[in-house]
C-alpha cells in the first residue's frame, strides 16, 4: 500500500504560531511534512503523494510556480486546496467567487451523506459556533460539470467541496474553506472529518475511492 | 491626500481587501512583500503593515520601515505580533474573544479613552466599528497615547509618536484579514473610517 506523504505549505503567518485550534499551524504529524511556502520552487517533491495548501499561502507565488503543481498532479498525485482561490494556479478551477448573504441561514449547508469525509456530520457543527453562523464557506468555486465529485454544497446547490479527477492525470481536491485538517479537535460530529480525510487521502492514492 | 502604501503577502484575504474598489482608490502603491525595495517608500507618508505576513520575508524589510519611520513617515500596523518589530512594543497574546456578545451583559472589554482625539471626534471612527475581537493587547510606554484600551488592562488602538521621528498606529485588530475573508461585518465599517482617517485625518 502506497504510504501517505503529504507536503503542507506553511503561509508563514502570524496564526500559524500560535497553536490556534481554528487556524492552520505549522506542526507536522506522521503524514505531513510542513515546508515554507517559498521553498516550494526548489524542493524535491518526488517524496510526496499530496500537496496541501491552506488560506493564507501566497497565491501570487503558487502562480509562478504552476507548472511545478501541474507535473505534480500530471505524476498521478494530489493536490488538496483549501483556500480562495483568486489567481489560477490549479488546472481547471474556477476563480472564487463569494457567497450572497442575506441570512444566516445562507451559510448553512448540505452534506453528501455517501461522502466518506463527511458523510454524518451535521452541517451545524461545521457552519456554527456557539450560535454564531459562518465558520465553515463563504464562497465557492463555480464548477458546472457533471464530471466532478461533491461532497458539500449550499442549500441552494453551490458546491462547496468538490474532487476533480478528470482535468489532470492527479486528483484536485477543491475546498472552499479553511485547512480541512483543523477539523479534528471541535467536541461534536465535525472532529470526525481530518481523520476520514486522512483514510480518504489514502485510499484516492490506491484508486479506491470511485 | 498622504500618499498610501500597504504591503501584501499574497493570500486571499489580503488580495479580497486591497483590491475592493472602495478601499484600493485610498492605496497608491500595493507593494508585493517580494517585490519589496526601499525605492518604493520615496513618495510615501503612510505604509500599511497588515495582518498576516510571511514573518520570514517581512522580517528581512523591517529595517527599511523603520528608516522610514525615522524620516518621518507614519507606520500603520494590523493584528497580533508574534514578531517584536514595533517600537518599544509589549505585546500580550490572549485568547481570542470570539463570542464575547453571547455572554451575560455582552460587554466587548473596549473603552475609548481618548474621545478627544481626531480620529473619533472628527468622525473617522467610533467604538461601534472597532467591535469586533480581539487576539491580544499592547502594554505601552509613556508618551504612547493609548485610544481603545481593555477593560482587563492594555491598549487595543494606540498612536506612537515618540519612540521615532515618526508616527506609529499600531492595533492588535485585524480588518484586513476579516472583511478580505468575508467574515465579520464590523471589519467593513472600519475600514470605511481608517482609511480616510489615515489618508486626510489628524492623526495625533
Amino acid at each position: 500500500m502506497t504510504a501517505l506523504h503529504i507536503l503542507k505549505l506553511d503561509p508563514g503567518h502570524a496564526f500559524s504560531r500560535d497553536g490556534r485550534a481554528m487556524s492552520a499551524d505549522n506542526r507536522g504529524n506522521e503524514y505531513i511534512t510542513v515546508l515554507d511556502q517559498y521553498a516550494f520552487g526548489e524542493a524535491d517533491v518526488s517524496h510526496y503523494n499530496v500537496l496541501l495548501i491552506t488560506d493564507f499561502i501566497d497565491q501570487e507565488y503558487l502562480y509562478k510556480e504552476r507548472a511545478k503543481i501541474a507535473d505534480f498532479l500530471e505524476a498521478g498525485n494530489i493536490v488538496v486546496s483549501c483556500t480562495h482561490i483568486f489567481r489560477p494556479w490549479l488546472p481547471g478551477v474556477n476563480l472564487f467567487m463569494p457567497k450572497e448573504i442575506r441570512r444566516f441561514e445562507d451559510y448553512s449547508v448540505t452534506i453528501d451523506e455517501q461522502s466518506a469525509i463527511f458523510g454524518g456530520v451535521k452541517q451545524e457543527e461545521l457552519t456554527v459556533r456557539k450560535g454564531v453562523a459562518g465558520f465553515f464557506a463563504r464562497g465557492f468555486h463555480p464548477v458546472h460539470r457533471d464530471d466532478v465529485e461533491v461532497h458539500i454544497r449550499f442549500t441552494d446547490g453551490t458546491p462547496i467541496t468538490y474532487v476533480d479527477r478528470t482535468t489532470t492525470n492527479g486528483t484536485i481536491f477543491v475546498h472552499t474553506s479553511r485547512d480541512i485538517f483543523t477539523y479534528a479537535t471541535g467536541n461534536n460530529t465535525s472532529k470526525l472529518v481530518a481523520p476520514r480525510m486522512y483514510d480518504w487521502l489514502k485510499r484516492e492514492l490506491q484508486k479506491e475511492n470511485v | 491626500m498622504r500618499n498610501i502604501a500597504v504591503l501584501y503577502s499574497g493570500h486571499a484575504a489580503h488580495y479580497r481587501t486591497f483590491t475592493e474598489p472602495k478601499f484600493a482608490q485610498y492605496i497608491q502603491q500595493l507593494i508585493y512583500i517580494r517585490d519589496f525595495d526601499e525605492a518604493m517608500l520615496a513618495d510615501v507618508d503612510v505604509l500599511v503593515v497588515p495582518s498576516q505576513l510571511h514573518l520570514p520575508t517581512f522580517l528581512t524589510i523591517v529595517p527599511a520601515i523603520h528608516r522610514f519611520a525615522d524620516r518621518g513617515g507614519v507606520v500603520v500596523a494590523f493584528g497580533p505580533q508574534p514578531e517584536n518589530w514595533i517600537p518599544n512594543q509589549n505585546w500580550e497574546l490572549r485568547e481570542t474573544n470570539f463570542w464575547w456578545w453571547l455572554e451575560a451583559g455582552a460587554d466587548s472589554g473596549l473603552r475609548l479613552v481618548a474621545p478627544e482625539h481626531p480620529v473619533f471626534k472628527d468622525g473617522f471612527l467610533n467604538i461601534a466599528a472597532c467591535t469586533w475581537h480581539q487576539h491580544g493587547v499592547f502594554h505601552l510606554q509613556d508618551g504612547m497615547t493609548s485610544l481603545i484600551d481593555m477593560k482587563d488592562g492594555g491598549s487595543l488602538l494606540y498612536v506612537d509618536d515618540v519612540s521615532t521621528n515618526g508616527t506609529w498606529i499600531v492595533t492588535t485588530l485585524d480588518p484586513d484579514f476579516h472583511f478580505g475573508s468575508y467574515f465579520m461585518p464590523a471589519t467593513e465599517k472600519f475600514l470605511e473610517g481608517f482609511f480616510p482617517w489615515i489618508a486626510s485625518g489628524k492623526l495625533v
